[in-house]
């Protein structure tokens, strides 16, 4: 009777321990890559985190299906995680030293090239529909100036682009509203809202930019 | 092991030619855990390859440009049960790579042949 209410306590401790070995293990491992990306950016910190846990997950899975135990495939863990300690540590050493080399940019310098790569962009598509709307647009302020017009507002955006031949200049402050010159034309257009884009004559090789003068 | 440039290692070659063996049964996509099964049988290796070890070399191979990546769409995750994988794919730049690293490889010295600097007169 004792030996086997004895039989039943270590069967009982080693199912117990067999199921907890895994668990303990990932939290090993999980808990190594929390300490070496410490203060590390937390892009690249939940990205190593995440990969972690989802090889673990998948090694568990198929190291189970391939016939291992527990035990054996918390030994594998183990191993896998030791052999990559160095070259854990090697890669915080070149984390740590890669932000300085890179250039800072402000946040207002990312909005800017942001907003003026978004201007470009709806330039270059209204450029490319030229042919099929014709160049009378009348208005600086109409037709399909507008919408154009509006957006840079919004964004205040203040850039001069050439744009397949077409010069295409805007200063957009919401307190100064500015003139665009197109020097080639010798024309001066006040852009109600402050905005032109002044088409290529084909005819006419390309001059310089376009100036941008304050009123 | 120290490396210049665009040099691969030994391990990064690895990697690249078992993904393209992976690729050619199939899998244009691989993730961690299975590229380092893949290596081991390639090499008939006893151990898988340590966690730190893979995932640096990836991420070195993706810095090159020789690996894309992404994130698993979360649904099929949560549908499986398990955490989101990263997957990866070789890219065009990878192939010519490997390829270079595999013509390296046969030469007899072994070594890369390296490009004569150019005069500067």
């Amino acid at each position: 009777m004792m030996e086997v209410l004895m039989g039943l306590i270590l069967r009982i401790i080693t199912v117990c321990t067999d199921a907890l070995v895994i668990p303990i293990v990932k939290r090993v491992v999980i808990g190594w890559t929390r300490y070496w990306t410490r203060s590390l950016p937390s892009d690249d910190r939940d990205r190593y985190l995440l990969e972690i846990e989802s090889d673990l997950s998948d090694q568990c899975h198929d190291d189970a299906l391939d016939g291992y135990t527990h035990e054996q495939i918390a030994v594998r863990m183990l191993g896998r995680w030791i052999r990559g300690i160095p070259a854990d540590l090697s890669r915080r050493h070149e984390s740590l030293r890669a932000p300085k080399q890179r250039p800072e940019h402000s946040a207002e310098q990312r909005v800017e090239v942001k907003s003026t790569a978004g201007i470009a962009a709806e330039a270059i598509v209204i450029r490319s529909s030229v042919p099929t709307i014709g160049w009378e647009d009348p208005s600086p302020t109409g037709g399909w100036y507008a919408s154009l017009a509006e957006h840079a507002r919004q964004l205040r955006i203040q850039a001069q682009m050439t744009i397949w031949g077409t010069k295409v200049g805007f200063t957009c402050t919401p307190k100064a509203p500015s003139l665009v010159t197109d020097t080639r034309a010798g024309t001066s257009l006040p852009v109600g809202s402050p905005w032109a884009a002044l088409p290529a004559d084909p005819a006419v090789p390309p001059a310089s930019s376009p100036e941008v003068t304050e009123p | 092991m120290k490396r210049r440039g665009d040099e691969i290692l030994p391990i990064e070659r690895d990697i690249l030619s078992a993904a393209l063996k992976l690729r050619r049964h199939g899998s244009r996509e691989f993730h961690g855990f299975r590229i380092a099964k893949a290596i081991q049988d390639e090499t008939g290796a006893r151990a898988l390859l340590g966690h730190g070890t893979l995932y640096k070399a990836l991420g070195r191979l993706e810095h090159l440009g020789f690996l894309t990546s992404r994130w698993e769409n979360p649904t099929i995750a949560e549908a499986d049960g398990r955490p989101r994988r990263r997957l990866y794919q070789v890219s065009a730049a990878g192939h010519r790579a490997l390829a270079a690293a595999v013509a390296v490889a046969k030469r007899p010295s072994g070594r890369m042949i390296r490009q004569p600097a150019r005069s500067t007169r």
